[in-house]
């Protein structure tokens, strides 16, 4: 209770609470089409590919202040993983045997890259660490505008694309015979993918961005039977997430981002395991 | 000659995969006309499913003359009902019957949330047609095999087909949900002509009005010899022949 305490005097608590509400309209809206199309390691590969994009911007801010000075890392993050996964998407479409290989390069190449821009980089880069393991301690007034704005985008692209999702979802080929250009239709999905990421970066950072997008909407999926009732039931567990264990860590000296990916992934496995004894077979 | 009046019009038909060197289908003919109940047997590999990909334009074939409902395949690709075999749904997507079937209704109008209520209608008559109607509320996970196949053939029926085309419906099936699932068709084929890949010899030649053998060309029976005997000679033909190929 310290916490609501302390939230009077301290904006940044109240700010930290709101962008763990705002990320949980994105990875709960997105996160089922994920874990239904079973794009988890395409979605892994666009969060760490990002981490290049924010090696790029801090690299070129520095060699260009000038022109560049108004580069935020974050910007980096968001273009690379929007031309992630568009790129992602069509290397899906053709590639066929070898896929996951393919995948697992581009991530760890991509990462690769951002890891190495920074070292190229003259100073000390703490910044870097908030946005690989997010930073819900201060989240700024500029933070929940972005993520309001990505959520509006996010939700308006899924109302308008749902069904087509869901075509993709249960019979692509099917989806081809009724005119919807799948690769097309794949590639709206990723980018949705991409800026849920950049929504889940300051609240648990990049590397545990997957956690998010999928943990939650596998839960979902063993409890409702239906998208709609997946998404809805995801948004809320999200919104759960991303503020109980926060409070309940506050003082403490465990960090609220790793606290919140613990207890997803605690609560996907108590669902798993009640349902595994209720339904032995299924 | 061309013939407005086939429902389906394949003359000198060539179809190779590309980077083989042997044709899937080499000068092969096939003619459907009226309210026909065709269907196509062979061995593996012999080019009966790309022949279905070809009727529907989902591959562009070198050489011959394919024309479907008088049009150009790729044209007519609303027209015509597509069943695959039920293990082309992801049985893990959470969806139900209903919304399966929806799926047929895409092409009309694929924006937005949520189906019409025309487009609802039409699904629920078409699960009345295949008699799973009381399944449109039930999770495609907890389906059978059997079930999925009929929802699946509702879904192709939602979209008012002219033609329909399935691809080995019977795969995985028992014998008792076999023969619904053959009443289904039969009732349907009153209406509509059907071209049905099967592997069950017996169940082409009892029930089904044609047959073609379909092994790189395409032989079409005569209908006097649509019997069992008569299709198993094919097979034998072409063991024969194959020998000959194998020899040294």
């Amino acid at each position: 209770m310290e916490f609501f305490h302390d939230m009077a005097g301290n904006p940044f608590l109240a700010r930290g609470l709101w962008a763990g509400l705002l990320a949980s309209v994105a990875c709960g809206v997105v996160g089922p089409y994920v874990v239904t199309r079973r794009l988890v390691f395409l979605a892994g590969a666009i969060a760490h590919i990002a981490v290049g994009g924010i090696g790029a911007a801090i690299f070129l801010r520095h060699r260009f202040p000038e022109a560049l000075g108004a580069l935020e890392p974050i910007h980096g993050a968001a273009l690379s993983a929007v031309a992630a996964a568009v790129v992602l998407a069509w290397v899906a479409e053709k590639a066929g045997d070898g896929l996951d290989t393919l995948i697992g390069a581009l991530w760890s190449v991509g990462m690769a890259v951002g890891i190495l821009l920074i070292k190229l980089t003259p100073g000390y880069h703490t910044e870097l660490m908030s946005y690989l393991f997010g930073n819900l301690a201060f989240v700024g007034p500029e933070g929940i505008t972005r993520m309001l704005l990505l959520d509006g985008v996010i939700v308006v692209t899924v109302l308008v694309f749902h069904r087509r999702f869901l075509a993709l979802c249960l019979d692509a080929e099917q989806a081809r015979l009724q005119g919807i250009g799948v690769l097309r239709t794949q590639m709206v999905l990723l980018v949705l993918v991409a800026l849920t990421v950049i929504v889940l970066t300051q609240v648990v950072g990049l590397i545990l961005v997957i956690a998010l997008l999928s943990l939650p909407a596998a839960t979902s999926g063993h409890l409702v039977r239906r998208l709609p009732a997946m998404i809805v039931l995801s948004i809320g567990l999200c919104a759960l997430l991303t503020t109980v264990p926060r409070i309940l860590v506050y003082g403490g000296r465990t960090s609220p981002e790793p606290a919140i990916v613990l207890a997803a992934g605690a609560v996907y496995l108590a669902v798993a395991a009640i349902r595994r004894r209720r339904h032995p077979v299924g | 000659m061309p013939d407005s009046n086939a429902v389906i019009d394949i003359e000198g038909l060539t179809f190779s995969y590309p980077g083989r060197a042997a044709p899937a289908l080499e000068n092969a003919d096939l003619r459907l006309e009226g309210r026909d109940f065709l269907g196509l047997v062979g061995p593996n590999g012999g080019g009966k499913t790309t022949l279905l990909k070809v009727l529907l334009g989902l591959v562009q074939h070198q050489r011959g003359r394919v024309r479907v409902l008088g049009h150009a395949p790729t044209r007519v690709r609303h027209r015509v009902g597509y069943v695959p075999q039920h293990a082309a749904v992801d049985p893990k997507v959470p969806a139900n019957a209903l919304d399966v079937v929806l799926m047929g209704r895409l092409h009309r109008s694929s924006w937005g949330p949520v189906f019409s209520r025309g487009d609802r209608t039409a699904a629920m008559a078409a699960l009345e047609r295949t008699g799973t109607a009381e399944l449109a509320r039930s999770p495609i996970s907890e389906m059978s095999g059997g079930q999925r196949q009929r929802v699946l053939i509702a879904r192709a029926l939602a979209a008012d087909p002219e033609l329909l085309l399935l691809d080995e419906p019977t795969t995985g099936i028992d014998v008792h949900r076999e023969k619904e699932l053959l009443s289904v068709l039969l009732d349907l084929n009153r209406r509509l002509p059907i071209v049905m890949v099967s592997h069950d010899l017996a169940l082409v030649s009892e029930h089904l009005k044609s047959c073609a053998f379909v092994d790189r060309r395409v032989s079409t029976l005569a209908a006097s010899e649509v019997s069992l005997a008569g299709i198993e000679r094919l097979y034998h033909r072409r063991n024969g022949s194959f020998a000959d190929f194998e020899g040294p």
